[in-house]
């Protein structure tokens, strides 16, 4: 199934939108000059849309879950175990599955959610693991590889966009590696406001803006024609993309105030879920890769109240964004998934919490092509090790490449003249893949 | 092995031939200004390839360069007025012995070193980055040989922090800190192992690549494809770094940790158990990369140092030199900069070979190889090629490279006398909101480390704080106190003049003259609401300060620039257009590369 671009239009959804701006940014993007965005990659050899396998989801919203939450205090519980600590696990809308008695939303959701309980690496340290959760690629002193949201915007970039195509909310995700910086994704520090520095510190009177544009405008077309260097060419043409976004009603995707409050509320007063609510904005108008970023995961002391604390800010999250899309016909187009670096070990140790433990963890996905209500991979009875169906960090991003019709063998040069794939030969997770 | 062999190194000569520097030079390190024997390969090699060199850039031009190269940041309006005035024939060799003398030079050589050996990011947790960047700095100050400084680098020991609040540790500028760190005895350079406390391997592989020029971490799991190199040569080195041990001193929640770096006979028994690699290499004899036998316990680090610092080990000052070269030529003889391998051949051989054979020499004077290179005819060459690198066309001409954004951020303030502005009621207070800056730039400007510079490689991110940031604007606002004030009491022609003078390093030509004049004249009435923070500013603030109209105490979220000094006092058109015309050049192409 190709995506189609008139998705997202139904009468349904559109009288459901927030307000007129997302529609009329829509049209006009639609009907808009599409040269603003051929510079988006300075690689002359960007892909080519057409190759590659076909695209179930339009976009990517990836819920980074930072620090390594415990599998076994979220989606993998062992009730009855002795590591089980004080939650009870919960029937959920998948039949025979249970997870946490905190995640009574995404419980609700589970007939919508491939879980991966089989995921594990042999990346400890959180550095390292959380570059490999971004890239699929174990950290190499020789090679900064992308990440798949770096990849997506080199293969996949989305056309007419006014805005990034690649946007981190919370930060700081991880970058286009030797790609290059336009491949690093636009970091929205404080996620549900607006960008920092999309209009000027002190307003300028619009006939001064235009007078003051004229003048950069011929300094830089004199300098352009006196050195004949296309670097002068490229920055003048980022600062049109700048004007462009700065102009763009799409901007206001970035704003939570346009939504209602009691939406607000559903997905949560905080960054993350904000930052949720945002993410649902940006795809609506056709941003291919979002990041949003939960930190204080790392539950080295004081696990289970911490972690019933972060719990509690990505349950009515996750469950409100993956309810949100569905009322918009959306999630069929959207990936959602929810991952950390590692997860945490079965031991409880002195300070009552669970240390890194990247033997065995769980990783859940929603949408975009993604099979629902399945769970698969198993640990054993204590959560240590993967007993079933184990899958890798680079077969989870492998996965999530191919279904947004990014080729995992896609091939790139390093800078040291080495080739490398999309993943560290990752492989899609065929039993996720639904048809 | 054949390390040395597989190089084929020029003959050594004798030292009282010529060499990359006029003889008579090579006591005090000055280069003179005779044609010296690196001047001559290059015009050799031109010549043999039909390459017309670039004319050889103006004064104006040779000082902005030198000063982005060597310091960090633009020159000044009074130091290009100073250098043009100046008289003499070898103003342009005074200048350089004279930058490379600054305490501005040592900072900006530090900053280079920080982000080589710990990355662009603070990816650990343990590592105090401050500490070392200002050990480096005391290190450069002194002009410590560079064979010197390596050692001390790779065989430190003591304790790596004074510990307390995370947040103070960064401000590496802090004379105050810096004292504490003297008093309580803290060694900064040992923040370069503790980056790798628990990988012996990285740390091999990091200082192949710093000092060597040499990336042999792809044998850390198999020979390596297209080189010698064997996975048991890299394993032997890697083997030193684990005569070493981590102690934790202090671990307090949420602050700077410190820790006791010391060399010991075998990694910790912890570390053994925990990683099959480090109980690997701590049963391995540690061996330098030719195999040579080190010693073999705690004194490891050290004889593994003296290897690779010595004469005899070609890569060190060939590394170095490359590098050097690279930094201020924009592409290294070999490139990728830090990939030497014998296989990836240098454009230019004999000019390394000449370069590195005289580094040697000169006691691997850093200050003799920054001269050097700065007196070298290749790099005077005026941009040409349309754009391609320098290197492709064996440096007959420059090529244009962004500034770092470091180097952007102090140019900003040169240009501007922003500092003034910001010193309004708090003087201290400039420094501080410097480094918050600087730490903004560099979250929005981050340095691409991988790049070699041949296309632009700019970010929205950085468009959108060019045109509409806190610090353009309080940089080009015209108010009392500020540069604009003072500068707008000249006529028009010398107030354009020196606006450019100030951020593009020369004077305008008549018909931009005729272009401000007009833009100073174009009708424009005030700005829209006069308040800063007011709805114009498209900002929403949840929760968090909200930006005051006193910019006495409020604090606007950019940067720390307070909201006072974003206030325009601009009354007429002129002054208007002044602050107009300011910010057109400080967001030019022209201002922003190194050209």
């Amino acid at each position: 199934m190709h995506f189609s671009s008139s998705k997202g239009l139904t009468r349904r959804n559109v009288l459901s939108l927030g307000g007129a701006g997302i529609l009329s940014a829509l049209f006009s993007q639609l009907s808009s000059n599409e040269a603003a965005a051929d510079d988006s990659s300075p690689n002359p050899a960007a892909g080519d849309p057409a190759a590659g396998p076909v695209a179930r989801a339009r976009s990517c919203i990836m819920l980074w879950m930072n620090g390594g939450p415990s599998h076994l205090d979220t989606f993998d519980p062992k009730p009855g175990s002795k590591v089980a600590g004080p939650f009870k696990a919960i029937a959920t809308r998948s039949s025979g599955v249970s997870i946490c008695e905190h995640l009574p939303g995404v419980a609700e959701k589970m007939n919508r959610i491939a879980l991966l309980r089989g995921v594990s690496s042999k990346e400890g340290n959180h550095q390292r693991a959380q570059e490999m959760g971004h890239t699929g690629h174990v950290p190499n002193p020789t090679v900064q590889a992308p990440s798949i949201g770096a990849w997506v915007l080199k293969k996949r970039p989305a056309s007419g966009l006014e805005i990034p195509s690649f946007v981190s909310l919370g930060g700081p995700s991880a970058g286009g590696g030797f790609f290059g910086n336009p491949f690093d994704p636009f970091v929205v520090q404080r996620p549900g406001e607006r960008p920092d520095d999309l209009a000027p510190a002190r307003a300028v009177g619009p006939g001064r803006e235009q007078a003051r544009r004229a003048f950069l405008a011929a300094l830089e077309s004199d300098f352009a024609s006196s050195t004949r260097d296309a670097k002068v060419g490229a920055r003048t043409a980022l600062y049109a993309r700048a004007r462009t976004m700065m102009g763009s009603r799409s901007v206001e995707a970035f704003d939570v105030m346009q939504e209602t409050e009691s939406l607000r509320t559903k997905y949560g007063d905080n960054e993350f879920g904000r930052g949720c609510l945002v993410a649902r904005r940006l795809v609506e108008i056709g941003v291919p890769f979002v990041e949003v970023t939960l930190d204080g995961w790392d539950t080295h002391k004081d696990n289970f109240e911490r972690t019933k604390g972060r719990m509690g800010i990505l349950d009515p999250a996750l469950a409100s964004l993956l309810g949100d899309l569905e009322e918009r016909a959306l999630l069929d187009s959207t990936m959602v998934v929810c991952m950390g670096e590692f997860g945490r070990s079965p031991r409880i140790n002195g300070n009552e919490g669970r240390d890194h433990h990247p033997g065995a963890f769980s990783v859940a996905m929603a949408g975009g092509g993604v099979r629902g209500g399945i769970v698969h991979g198993q640990t054993d009875a204590e959560g240590a090790s993967v007993v079933n169906d184990g899958v890798s960090v680079p077969d989870v991003i492998a996965t999530i490449a191919q279904l947004m019709g990014v080729d995992p063998r896609s091939e790139a040069i390093t800078p040291a003249g080495r080739p490398i794939q999309v993943t560290q030969q990752g492989k899609p997770i065929a039993a996720v893949i639904g048809s | 092995m054949g390390f040395a062999v597989a190089l084929g190194c020029a003959g050594t000569g004798s030292s009282n031939a010529p060499g990359a520097s006029s003889s008579s030079s090579s006591v005090d390190g000055s280069p003179s200004r005779e044609p010296s024997q690196l001047d001559a390969l290059f015009d050799e090699a031109w010549r043999a390839d039909k390459l017309v060199a670039s004319p050889e850039i103006d004064d104006a031009t040779y000082l902005r360069r030198v000063s982005i190269d060597l310091i960090g940041r633009i020159p000044s309006f009074e130091e290009l007025k100073a250098f043009e005035a100046d008289p003499g024939s070898d103003k342009r060799a005074r200048i350089v012995e004279k930058l490379l003398d600054t305490p501005e030079h040592a900072r900006h050589l530090a900053r280079l070193w920080e982000v080589t050996l710990l990355g662009p990011e603070v990816k650990s947790r343990l590592v105090d980055r401050g500490a070392l960047r200002r050990w480096l700095e005391s290190k450069f100050a002194v002009d410590t040989r560079w064979d010197v400084l390596a050692r001390e680098l790779v065989t430190a020991e003591g304790k790596s922090s004074v510990g307390g609040a995370r947040k103070g540790a960064y401000l590496a500028d802090d004379p105050d800190r810096a004292k504490e760190e003297r008093d309580a005895g803290v060694n900064g350079a040992t923040n370069y192992a503790l980056r790798f406390a628990k990988s012996p391997e990285d740390m091999a592989g990091k200082t192949a690549r710093a000092f060597m020029g040499v990336q042999i971490q792809c044998a850390q799991c198999h020979d390596h494809k297209s080189e010698e190199w064997k996975q048991t040569d890299f394993r032997g080195m890697a083997a030193t770094f684990t005569r070493m041990r981590f102690a934790p001193v202090d671990r307090s929640q949420g602050e700077m940790p410190v820790f006791e770096i010391e060399s010991a006979s075998r990694p910790p028994r912890r570390l053994v158990n925990k990683d099959e690699t480090v109980a690997l290499l701590a049963d391995l004899a540690p061996r330098a990369l030719d195999g040579t036998q080190l010693a073999q316990d705690e004194g490891a680090r050290r004889s593994l140092a003296t290897w690779m610092t010595s004469v005899d080990n070609a890569w060190f000052s060939r590394a170095m030199v490359n590098r050097v070269w690279g930094e201020l030529m924009g592409e290294g003889f070999v490139d990728p900069i830090d990939d030497m391998r014998p296989s990836n051949t240098p454009v230019l051989p004999a000019a390394l070979d000449l370069l590195a054979h005289d580094f040697e020499s000169h006691g691997y004077d850093l200050d003799w190889l920054y001269a050097t290179i700065c007196a070298s005819k290749a790099y005077g060459r005026a941009l040409g090629g349309n754009g391609q690198g320098s290197r492709a066309a064996l440096f007959s001409h420059a090529a244009l490279r962004p500034m770092t954004s470091d180097a952007l951020l102090d140019s900003v303030f040169v240009a501007s006398d922003v500092t003034s502005t910001l010193e309004d009621r708090a003087p201290q207070r400039a420094e501080q909101i410097k480094t918050l800056l600087r730490r903004k730039m560099s979250f929005v400007f981050e340095d691409d480390v991988e790049s070699n510079g041949a296309a632009y490689d700019g970010t929205l991110q950085q468009a959108l704080f060019s045109m509409n940031g806190a610090l353009s604007t309080a940089a080009t606002t015209y108010r009392e106190g500020a540069l604009l004030e003072s500068l707008l009491e000249a006529e028009d022609d010398e107030a354009i003049a020196e606006l450019y003078l100030r951020t593009l390093g020369r004077p305008p030509r008549p018909e931009e003259v005729v272009r401000a004049k007009a833009l100073l004249s174009a009708p424009s009435g005030p700005d829209p609401a006069a308040e800063p923070g007011g709805p114009q500013q498209g900002r929403k603030k949840k929760g968090g300060k909200r930006p005051g109209g006193g910019g006495r105490k409020a604090i606007a979220a950019d940067g720390g620039i307070p909201a006072g000094a974003l206030r325009s006092e601009a009354n007429s058109a002129r002054e208007r257009g002044f602050e107009d015309l300011f910010w057109a050049l400080l967001n030019s192409s022209e201002f922003y590369f190194r050209r």
